[in-house]
């Protein structure tokens, strides 16, 4: 199939059907890879503020995606009342659109408020944990690293700093 | 005038098939829906909540001007000379030079359509007949061409125009980002581990 008939074909069936779909499903996958790409290449902002941003704008695409189709694919079922024909095909294609524009107004925003902070959060708490050990301050102002410390539970065995053992004294 | 008359309007369905249409309303849905959650969520201070709101409704609004009013109808006007290119056997591409043109065609009655057809083959000296023209190739490369102008518009070349034009609007309506709404936000959303 040469390149002509296969862009001949795309656009008969556009010309046929333009579902709502087609647009906003193509515009959300743009924006998914675009907007994260311009945010990140942005030199006023902070480093770390980039990667957050760029990382809500990149969920955001990917959550509108799969409810764009369902909300279209759900308020076109309610065809199902109408039995002419010719009725039923104006009808789907209005409901399809309406269920785009609801997923748009409500049903994206909404969703996108619930999931995405905890999301992010999730992404940002695991890189954080790896990469920063937890610091621990004194009265005297030094600051300490916190290190994984080995217990043996079943052992007289027991760690113990030299801070420790010397604040407490040789006990008999 | 019921639901189920509503739902089955020819103008709506017109509208519902034209790209330009649809993208436009979605954006504006989009404009006023997503700065009305961000308005809503407790969890971010007043003074950020305003500022983000704010900033999304101008990006989206940017967007809409941009896309629709600059990009959509240059991609609309050089596709369809492509397409002429592209498809030169096609009678519907012979018969219109413009994608206004056959538009205005294409929303004719029946009757009204071969009252035109009439017209142009007595003008352009040709005998096309109503069945020759493929419609549903122009239409469909028309709404082909607004969907990748929509996309390129909206997407590729909408956050670049809007980044610098935003922030002085922001500033101008005192909407003005300081360093403290900034850094509260942060410690709010990144430091969640100490």
């Amino acid at each position: 199939m040469s390149v002509t008939s296969f862009a001949k074909k795309i656009m008969e069936s556009v010309g046929k059907n333009n579902s709502p779909r087609y647009a906003v499903v193509a515009i959300a996958t743009a924006n998914g890879i675009f907007k994260p790409l311009s945010t990140l290449l942005d030199k006023k902002e902070k480093p770390e503020t980039k990667k957050y941003t760029a990382l809500r704008e990149f969920l955001t695409e990917c959550i509108a995606i799969p409810i764009y189709i369902g909300c279209s694919f759900i308020a076109e079922k309610f065809v199902k009342g109408i039995k002419d024909p010719q009725r039923a095909k104006l009808a789907k294609s209005n409901l399809g659109f309406l269920g785009v524009c609801a997923a748009a107004a409500l049903v994206i925003p909404a969703f996108c408020s619930v999931v995405i902070k905890p999301m992010t959060d999730m992404i940002y708490h695991k890189g954080a944990q790896k990469s920063q050990p937890a610091k621990v301050e004194t009265k005297s102002g030094a600051v300490f690293e916190a290190s994984e410390k080995k217990v043996y539970p079943y052992s007289n065995y027991h760690t113990c700093s030299f801070a420790s053992f010397r604040n407490g004294g040789m006990k008999v | 005038m019921t639901i189920g008359n509503i739902l089955t309007n020819p103008a709506l369905y017109n509208i519902t098939q034209n790209t330009a249409a649809q993208v436009g309303i979605e954006t504006g849905l989009k404009a006023v829906g997503r700065p009305g959650f961000i308005v809503l969520d407790n969890n971010i201070d007043p003074q950020t909540k305003k500022y983000s709101a704010m900033k999304e409704l101008l990006f989206q609004l940017t967007c809409l001007v941009v896309s629709l009013g600059v990009v959509v109808p240059v991609f609309k006007k050089g596709s369809f000379n492509i397409a002429r290119k592209m498809f030169k056997d096609e009678a519907v591409f012979k018969a219109f030079n413009t994608s206004a043109d056959f538009k205005a065609f294409h929303v004719l009655s029946k009757d009204e359509k071969l009252e035109k057809l009439a017209e142009i083959n007595k003008n352009s000296n040709t005998n096309y007949k109503l069945e020759d023209l493929n419609e549903n190739l122009a239409k469909g490369e028309i709404e082909v061409s607004s969907i990748v102008g929509s996309v390129l518009g909206l997407s590729a070349l909408s956050p670049m125009i809007s980044r610098p034009f935003v922030r002085p609007v922001l500033k101008l309506f005192g909407f003005d980002k300081t360093d403290k709404a900034d850094n509260k936000k942060e410690s709010k959303s990144l430091n969640t581990v100490a």
